[in-house]
């Protein structure tokens, strides 16, 4: 670790999250310089790395520990001074992280949320926090292919190259770009958090391959290789009927994104063969990567329970937003829903709940270009 | 009338087997293929070898490519072919039937009686029809080889029914002598609402579908395949159906009934509700593999033929069908079909324009 802080504009970082991923920024971002304040509600993830100070990793870039000087439950003191507060959870806890991190918030801290794509989610809490015009950015997927591998350590296996970001309003995106870029250099400037929302891969494939291997996971608790086993020819034109729909979701409300097979090509993890062929099973089938990840051991999965209600209830909502029929994807949702026995539409990332509902597509994209005014 | 001379149309595993068996019976059979690759091993062999509830080798009156051939002078046309060909054969049959010549439609599944006299009036044929139908083969069988049939036996206490209904007891009182196993029921409403491989083989097939690519379908399909998840979705299509059967007046009995009383399950895992249990319970069941690919009848025929007129009579009956209507969607999706448009529709059963309360009377009528 370097003594001196870095150049840029950003020299003390608020993590909120102590899972894989933020244990893994924190380690990661520690080595460059940046001084590192760990902030999460769970007192048992904290309480070994504040026994040790920090956190031991095991990454691309080295193997070492990573002393971390402030590692809290107390979100105020975790943001004190801290030019950035980025949390880094999954999409089912934003709204608690954002209620904490509201009350302490200031005009001059960037709020940076990696993996975001929960849409107009955050805004519409910072406001019910009582921020009027809020102003927040985040990425379509997280820096890191990660694991917390134990209470005191986490395994890097690779940081992202490429990660589409985006800034709400749209029109502060390159301000909030020029701030984070200079921790995370991958990032790409998108227009906005419309187009970080379809980037995200996990979102479009999982739900299906899950639903198609649905028997064999419960079968055999998930014996098999998740995807170069189970995405097979016809698992694969699910998942590109899927992505069809998005598409053109995605091209109603003007937002640009690359099909499925070429965003997984772009994050390096598929053959140029496999993008030549433009389908989800050659991508799949080729995909190094992920050859060996095994499947999920039941169905109670965040592949179902995250990426149904945070993943293809967004897909769908815009849909109806921007008058596109996405049956597919609705299919899948009811199809899941039965098989889990409860319904994932009821706690998911519905228009209602960004407080868009009954909102015209035009006031839709004005406000994600302008904010609130 | 009695019938003594039968054209069984279909040299498959029930056509094949309906042939040995009233063969050995002392009917007079003429069996018609479309291909004759599938007569020249009987040819051959001087008839159809048998095992199981017949032995032996029964030799059969007429081999032949000549639907008219098969048909002249005989009393009774069985159709004995997967639901897929039902057009082409009514296509085939529309200047040769008569009157006096009624057609068994073995099996029918949902809708096959009305789709195929649908077909037959579409081809211009104007006269008098009567047809009768089960709603799955009257043979538990398997072709085992190209002139060999394993019968294992008669398909029991299997519902039957007839189309125009005012002719359906004068349709049993003739097929009832060749198969004592049929029961008369309500209409062609009852059978179909009552095909229950619809409603478990497609949750089966859709949810296990990277299993059967992957491995050419290892693994037992009732034993393994039918998990608590997919007994769920199951359960699921079998709820709307019966909404369905409910909403227009038709009487149903669940899955679990009818499997039960089928004999495929215990009576404690009927009452237990769990259709997963009851499938994974099953012992005549336990060895069944699964399909080697999802380009199989589980699909074609359970889908197109089961599952669209399903949530066809639920359009009529005003009844949403959310769980049929999805697995008709993904399993289109993933075979590169369009089920929801080529299977048997309102329009294809001859009931488009016709609403729920008409619906009993051209039933009932045929017109």
């Amino acid at each position: 670790m370097s003594a001196a802080l870095p150049e840029g504009p950003v020299k003390r970082i608020a993590i909120f999250g102590a899972g894989g991923g933020g244990t893994s920024a924190a380690a990661h971002l520690s080595t460059l310089g940046f001084e590192i304040r760990l902030y999460s509600q769970d007192q048992s993830a904290l309480a070994p790395l504040q026994e040790i100070g920090g956190i031991n990793y095991d990454a691309p870039f080295g193997k070492g520990f990573a002393p971390i000087p402030v590692i809290t439950a107390d979100a105020a003191e975790a943001m004190d001074g801290a030019e950035l507060v980025m949390v880094v959870s999954p999409a089912h806890l934003h709204e608690k992280w954002i209620r904490a991190a509201a009350a302490h918030l200031t005009e001059e801290q960037t709020l940076f949320v990696s993996p975001g794509h929960t849409l107009m989610l955050i805004p519409h809490v910072l406001r019910d926090c009582g921020i009027e015009n809020p102003v927040y950015c985040e990425t379509a997927t997280l820096p890191y292919l990660c694991r917390r591998t134990g209470p005191v350590d986490c395994r890097i296996s690779r940081v992202s190259d490429f990660m589409v970001f985006g800034g709400f309003p749209g029109k502060e995106t390159e301000r909030l770009h020029g701030i984070v870029s200079s921790v995370y250099p991958a990032v790409a400037a998108f227009s906005n958090v419309l187009e970080t929302v379809f980037p995200y891969g996990n979102a479009i494939h999982h739900p299906p391959a899950f639903l198609a291997n649905a028997g064999r996971v419960e079968a055999t608790g998930g014996d098999f290789r998740h995807y170069y086993d189970g995405i097979t020819p016809s698992v694969g034109r699910l998942i590109d009927t899927v992505d069809a729909e998005r598409l053109l979701v995605a091209k109603a409300l003007g937002a640009k994104t690359m099909p499925f097979v070429e965003l997984f090509w772009t994050m390096g993890y598929t053959t140029d063969a496999a993008r030549d062929a433009g389908i989800a099973y050659e991508a799949f089938h080729q995909s190094e990567p992920d050859k060996w990840i095994p499947a999920p051991p039941q169905l109670e999965h965040r592949y179902f329970l995250e990426d149904v209600p945070f993943g293809h209830v967004i897909y769908s909502e815009l849909g109806r937003l921007a008058g596109v029929p996405t049956p597919t994807i609705d299919h899948i949702i009811h199809l899941a829903s039965v098989a889990l026995g409860r319904d994932l539409r009821a706690d998911a990332l519905t228009l209602d709940r960004m407080g868009l509902g009954g909102v015209s597509k035009d006031a839709f994209l004005d406000l994600l270009e302008n904010g609130f005014r | 009338m009695t019938v003594q001379t039968i054209a069984v149309l279909g040299a498959g595993h029930g056509g094949c087997a309906a042939a040995a068996d009233l063969g050995a019976r002392g009917y007079s059979v003429r069996l018609h293929a479309r291909r004759d690759e599938s007569l020249a091993p009987l040819r051959e062999q001087g008839g159809i070898r048998a095992k199981g509830v017949q032995e032996g080798l029964f030799p059969i009156d007429l081999l032949t490519t000549d639907v008219a051939a098969a048909v002249d002078g005989a009393d009774l046309v069985m159709l004995a072919v997967p639901s897929v060909a039902h057009r082409h054969y009514a296509e085939a049959l529309a200047p040769i039937l008569h009157p006096g010549i009624p057609v068994f439609v073995n099996p029918g599944h949902t809708g096959g009686g009305l789709h195929f006299v649908h077909e037959l009036r579409r081809a211009g044929y104007a006269d008098e029809i009567r047809t009768g139908e089960t709603v799955t083969l009257t043979y538990i069988c398997r072709k085992t080889g190209p002139a060999e049939v394993d019968i294992f036996s008669w398909t029991k206490k299997l519902k039957f029914s007839g189309f125009p209904g005012k002719y359906a007891g004068e349709m049993f009182a003739l097929i009832k002598p060749l198969y004592p196993e049929i029961v008369p029921v309500s209409s062609v409403l009852e059978t179909g609402l009552t095909n229950i491989n619809a409603v478990f083989h497609v949750p089966g097939m859709v949810m296990n579908a990277g299993w059967i690519e992957d491995t050419g379908g290892d693994f037992l399909f009732y034993r393994e395949g039918i998990t608590p998840a997919v007994g769920r979705v199951t359960k699921a299509v079998d709820d709307e159906r019966l909404a369905v059967a409910t909403a227009l007046g038709v009487p149903s009995a669940s899955f679990l009934e009818n499997f039960h009383q089928a004999g495929l399950t215990t009576r404690a895992a009927m009452e237990s509700g769990d259709i997963s249990r009851a499938c994974v319970e099953s012992e005549p069941n336990k060895a069944i593999k699964s399909p080697p690919s999802l380009d199989h009848r589980y699909m074609h025929e359970d889908v197109g033929y089961g599952l669209v007129p399903f949530a066809a009579f639920g359009d009529l009956a005003g009844v949403d069908t959310p769980t049929i209507d999805g697995l008709i969607h993904v399993a289109s999706s993933m075979m590169g079909l369009d089920f929801a448009r080529d299977g048997l529709t309102l329009e294809r059963m001859g009931l488009a324009g016709i609403g729920a309360k008409d619906l009993a009377r051209f039933v009932e009528q045929g017109a």
